[in-house]
């Protein structure tokens, strides 16, 4: 496999021509869930849960390869599966209406890609903190990829609560009609 | 062919493009866009000065907020904005002043296309040509002493016509990148607070058409 961070550009590239097929109407309803889901994850890290939720799982006496694997994918589980929801089935719209032509493909492109950076972000974040399992990375990261990850949801910010302003105002325009 | 005969079509064509693009907009568009692009080149040139002060200004005031200069005593806010270097030095003042010039034409250009803002005239086809045609004299005697530059770097090959547009496709790529790539790393060194505002900004600026409007559908 290549740099990891091509694959991060990849994901990131993919949800952005998602994003321009669904509109932008949809794809802000998902980016809401994103926000509040990197935000509660980055509270949990700076509380500790997710490291006591890992010395939990010790006491079924795996080895420390085995519980960094274990943990990630537990996370990463967790996390497709909101994913999953969020754009499966009955979706939680932004708005019924479309944004149409050349501004409305470019505002659907470009939420898309903001979700795609949230999700591979996070992955890629989670894969990192537990050592890349499962072979997930061979070699070490390219200069890029170490410079990127200061800049992924989880680390962008200095807390969790500077996801929670631009999802909250988002939601307040959901509501208020 | 003469030289002078091939400058001549090459004009045609350009003139052309631009009473094409009138027609399509409509004279008052094209007039607001050249009375817009004319003053505030002539403005920028002749009173640049100001806009430099002012970013500059703007500059060291963000300076002093990163540096915690508000909750400061006077002398150590006072020390901290002559501390601060401006924005806009001599050296890049000349590409700034452009780059103002071209937001300000391109908003024009976007704003006068949207009929809610100015009405197409689409009766008079002639006279939304020939002022079209005027823009773009205007606009090649403004752009194209700067594109010379990028033209000017090295000499094109003369033997092949494929060559030297391979030549001037290239330059303007490596131009492209070297742009983007200058542009990524400066936005690197963006504290968290800049990208929150970008971050909120850019989804409200989507978000705010599409407000309100499930009311009307339920």
């Amino acid at each position: 496999m290549g740099p990891v961070e091509i694959l991060f550009y990849t994901v990131v590239v993919i949800f952005a021509f998602i994003g321009s097929v669904r509109g932008a109407n949809r794809e802000l309803g998902n980016s809401i869930i994103f926000m509040y889901v990197v935000a509660i994850l980055r509270f949990a890290d700076e509380r500790g849960w997710s490291e006591r939720a890992a010395e939990a799982l010790r006491i079924i006496d795996l080895e420390g390869g085995r519980l960094n694997e274990i943990t990630f994918l537990l996370i990463s589980i967790v996390f497709t599966v909101i994913v999953i929801m969020s754009y499966q089935g009955l979706t939680f719209d932004f708005s019924p209406k479309r944004l149409t032509g050349f501004w409305g493909f470019l505002a659907g492109l470009g939420v898309g890609a903001l979700n795609g950076y949230l999700i591979a972000g996070t992955l890629w974040h989670y894969a990192d903190r537990y050592q890349y399992p499962f072979g997930l990375l061979t070699g070490p990261l390219t200069p890029v990829g170490q410079t990127l990850l200061g800049y992924l949801p989880q680390t962008i910010f200095p807390n969790a609560m500077y996801w929670v302003i631009p999802a909250t105002i988002l939601l307040i325009l959901r509501i208020i009609r | 062919m003469t030289g002078e005969t091939q400058v001549l079509i090459a004009l045609i064509l350009w003139l052309s493009f631009f009473g094409w693009i009138g027609v399509r907009r409509g004279y008052l568009a094209e007039l607001w866009l050249l009375g817009v692009t004319v003053i505030s080149w002539v403005l920028l040139q002749e009173q640049g000065d100001i806009v430099v002060r002012l970013t500059n200004f703007a500059g060291k005031f963000v300076a002093l907020v990163r540096a915690g200069g508000l909750t400061a005593d006077a002398e150590e806010a006072v020390r901290i904005v002559a501390e601060a270097p401006n924005v806009i030095t001599e050296d890049n003042r000349q590409g700034f002043l452009f780059l103002v010039w071209a937001i300000i034409v391109l908003t024009t250009f976007i704003v006068t296309s949207n009929p809610r803002f100015v009405k197409p005239k689409t009766n008079s086809k002639l006279l939304s040509f020939l002022v079209g045609a005027v823009n773009g004299l205007i606009f090649a005697a403004l752009l194209l002493p700067v594109l010379n530059e990028l033209l000017q770097a090295a000499p094109l090959p003369q033997d092949s016509a494929w060559g030297s547009l391979f030549v001037v496709i290239s330059r303007i790529w490596t131009l492209l990148v070297d742009n983007v790539s200058d542009f990524w790393s400066w936005m690197l060194t963006w504290p968290a607070g800049v990208w929150l505002l970008l971050i909120t900004a850019l989804l409200l600026l989507i978000a705010w058409p599409l407000r309100g409007s499930a009311a009307g559908k339920k």
